[in-house]
């Protein structure tokens, strides 16, 4: 009696766990075939778009008229930005994709600088064309290995597959790419062009130097006196955190007041100027307003040697409010230069302070006489915006160049804009649109 | 007392395996329930109490305000359909909606569409979850240098162009992969994120970050290292 109740217990127990089972299995299945789906997908999107991106470029050598090629270009970046967002969704590690995703990103972003230069009355030069040839062989070359790569990983069920096919195929491709070292100009390679145009992601923005730190080298002594007396309260215990080998190279301090956190500091190793500063504590009581805020910023920078400066921006958020200063010079705003200060709202110190932007960009600059009057400028301007307000300025374009601009503040239907007309030739540069949130305004 | 114990080892087993069953069926079913804009019989939470509550007020309901639409409220809606000249149907559909003083499904798209949907406030939460999974046990300027790589990533050309595409790169961050990102983010976190979106980079331009004592790819140590934060090491 007892057995057979035993008997039965245990095939009912192996029934419950084999139905279960059988579930988990028949669900791994599932999810296993739909995100190779998903992955699959993007492999084969960025296949065509590596064929869509070689034939574009080549119908660009046989176009004639702007209004065939400005569409042509615009196809290559649209092409381009969607293989890179592709590739980048592989279950590729970064390595073997770098490079590729690289060569990418920068083929769209120059195709992207081109129909700015074909727009803008130009045509494309002999130079341009020889480089878009070079640059096509090398998407015949990436297209041609994501074939192979396709054959090889057709039909394969198994997910590892693409896994560790496309890891060690990649890896080929990426290789032979990286050789060649699309980067540089030194390299032995001397087919690939550098790429050398007005972009977010153009080479030469990668390659710049401050241009705002001079003097001699210092040593830590001297930094960490430099970095306590700009603090400028008493100080329990120091640390030398890391030096920072960004593109400012500083040495890392550390600075502790007696019951606070750690306050951290950056002292250029050339010239000793502070770079950075980051007090980690957070407040948590608002004691004084955003207008008495910025007085205490004006007078601190004013403290450290920041003459001229004028607050454009400010960020409300976690009891603190940041500041973006920029300096003024001869009624010029110069935006590249900008000075970010935060000012804890409790009271009103200083817990932030970033100059990077300044030292990178600030140099003695002669700045050009505007050639258009304000008048002559707002002419320019699109008539639906309501202007309220116009200053000069020298605002930064993609790819590091300046360009003195007038900005012309303005409304339509309740939205804030700001228009940037070039000073010296009258071209719209740019246009900033102002996001309203709960901690003040952004402009994008 | 033998049998005793074996009877009670082989109660507790059938009640475990019944127990796992039901748990993982529960789990499975709690999926596949979405939200539901017109509400009928068998419906329940809070919009179904909204709607009793305002029944009840205007006299039409007279059981409990309880958020669950059973015959009473069936009866009740009907009642209302009758009294305002609506098709009588005991569904709470868009004019029926609009009768008791509610908005439509259509006039909540529309006040969406008044204003500008640009935010970035979803960027700021992403990225807290992230740095809260990748450096809960950081100092805060360690959690603003997370989202700081993160953020040099989006201006790299080697990279995704955006918060979400970085942070959900196949294999780039552990804390997605062992979906440590998903614990709500503290407040530091939520802080952090917003500092490093603000452009505040404790790194000086580092693209990777690792922690030492727990490196799986050994290929990371090829890359140049800037600088120090915490446990973990940034590079370029």
């Amino acid at each position: 009696m007892l057995k057979r109740g035993l008997t039965a217990f245990a095939l009912i127990l192996i029934l419950i766990l084999g139905a279960w089972g059988y579930r988990q299995y028949i669900e791994k299945i599932s999810y296993h075939r739909y995100l190779q789906a998903q992955y699959d997908r993007s492999f084969y999107q960025l296949v065509s778009n590596v064929e869509n991106i070689e034939t574009s470029m080549g119908k660009l050598m046989v176009a004639s008229s702007d209004k065939t090629t400005i569409p042509i270009l615009d196809e290559i970046w649209r092409e381009a930005f969607s293989g890179q967002e592709h590739l980048n969704q592989l279950p590729i590690g970064q390595p073997e994709i770098d490079n590729t995703s690289k060569f990418l990103t920068q083929i769209g972003d120059y195709a992207y600088s081109l129909t700015k230069k074909v727009a803008s009355g130009q045509k494309l030069s002999q130079q341009d064309l020889a480089t878009l040839t070079k640059l096509q062989n090398y998407a015949v070359f990436l297209g041609k290995n994501l074939q192979d790569l396709r054959k090889k990983i057709q039909g394969g069920y198994e997910l590892g597959n693409l896994r560790q096919k496309g890891t060690q195929k990649m890896g080929e491709i990426d290789s032979k790419i990286l050789n060649v070292k699309m980067s540089s100009v030194n390299q032995t390679m001397t087919n690939y062009p550098t790429l050398i145009y007005d972009g977010p992601f153009s080479e030469s923005l990668a390659k710049t130097t401050p241009k705002g730190l001079v003097g001699k080298e210092v040593s830590y002594d001297r930094a960490l006196q430099i970095a306590k007396d700009f603090y400028g309260k008493p100080v329990e215990s120091q640390n030398k955190y890391s030096p920072n080998n960004g593109k400012i190279k500083a040495y890392g301090i550390e600075l502790k007041s007696p019951g606070k956190l750690p306050v951290y500091i950056n002292v250029s190793q050339k010239g000793g100027y502070v770079v950075w500063m980051m007090d980690q504590r957070s407040v948590n009581k608002i004691n004084i307003s955003q207008s008495q805020a910025l007085q205490y910023a004006k007078k601190f920078l004013e403290k450290h040697g920041f003459k001229n400066v004028e607050s454009t921006y400010s960020m409300k958020a976690d009891g603190s409010v940041q500041f973006n200063f920029v300096p003024v010079q001869d009624e010029v705003y110069l935006y590249p230069d900008i000075v970010k200060v935060k000012v804890a709202l409790d009271n009103g110190d200083i817990i932030g302070f970033d100059a990077t932007a300044y030292y990178m960009n600030h140099t003695e600059r002669k700045l050009e006489k505007p050639k258009l009057t304000e008048k002559e400028a707002e002419q320019k301007v699109n008539k639906n915006l309501k202007i309220e307000g116009t200053k000069l300025t020298l605002i930064p374009l993609e790819g590091g160049k300046e360009v003195l601009a007038y900005e012309f503040k303005g409304t339509y239907k309740g939205d804030t804009f700001y228009v940037y007309i070039n000073a010296l030739n009258g071209n719209e540069e740019k246009i900033l649109k102002v996001i309203k949130t709960e901690h003040g305004d952004l402009t994008m | 007392m033998k049998i005793d114990f074996i009877l009670r080892i082989k109660i507790i087993i059938t009640v475990l395996a019944i127990f796992i069953t039901a748990v993982f069926e529960y789990a499975a079913y709690d999926l596949t329930k979405t939200a539901m804009s017109n509400l009928y019989w068998g419906n329940t939470g809070s919009d179904v109490a909204k709607v009793q509550a305002r029944l009840k007020d205007w006299g039409y309901y007279t059981g409990a305000v309880d958020g669950f639409f059973g015959v009473r409220t069936w009866l009740a809606v009907r009642k209302f359909q009758a009294y305002n000249g609506l098709r009588v149907t005991g569904i709470v559909d868009d004019d029926t909606k609009v009768a008791l003083g509610f908005t439509t499904t259509a006039q909540d798209l529309a006040a969406y569409q008044a204003s500008s949907s640009v935010t970035t406030n979803d960027d700021v939460y992403l990225l807290a979850m992230l740095i809260n999974g990748e450096a809960r046990g950081e100092p805060y300027i360690g959690k603003v240098a997370v989202g700081a790589v993160v953020m040099n990533r989006v201006r790299d050309p080697r990279f995704p162009k955006t918060i979400a595409g970085v942070i959900f790169q196949p294999g780039a961050f552990s804390a997605v992969d062992d979906g440590q990102m998903w614990l709500p983010p503290t407040n530091d976190s939520i802080r952090a994120a917003r500092d490093a979106i603000a452009g505040w980079d404790p790194t000086g331009g580092a693209l990777y970050y690792y922690n030492a004592a727990r490196v799986t790819s050994y290929w990371i140590f090829n890359r140049p290292i800037i600088t120090q934060i915490g446990s973990h090491i940034f590079a370029r």
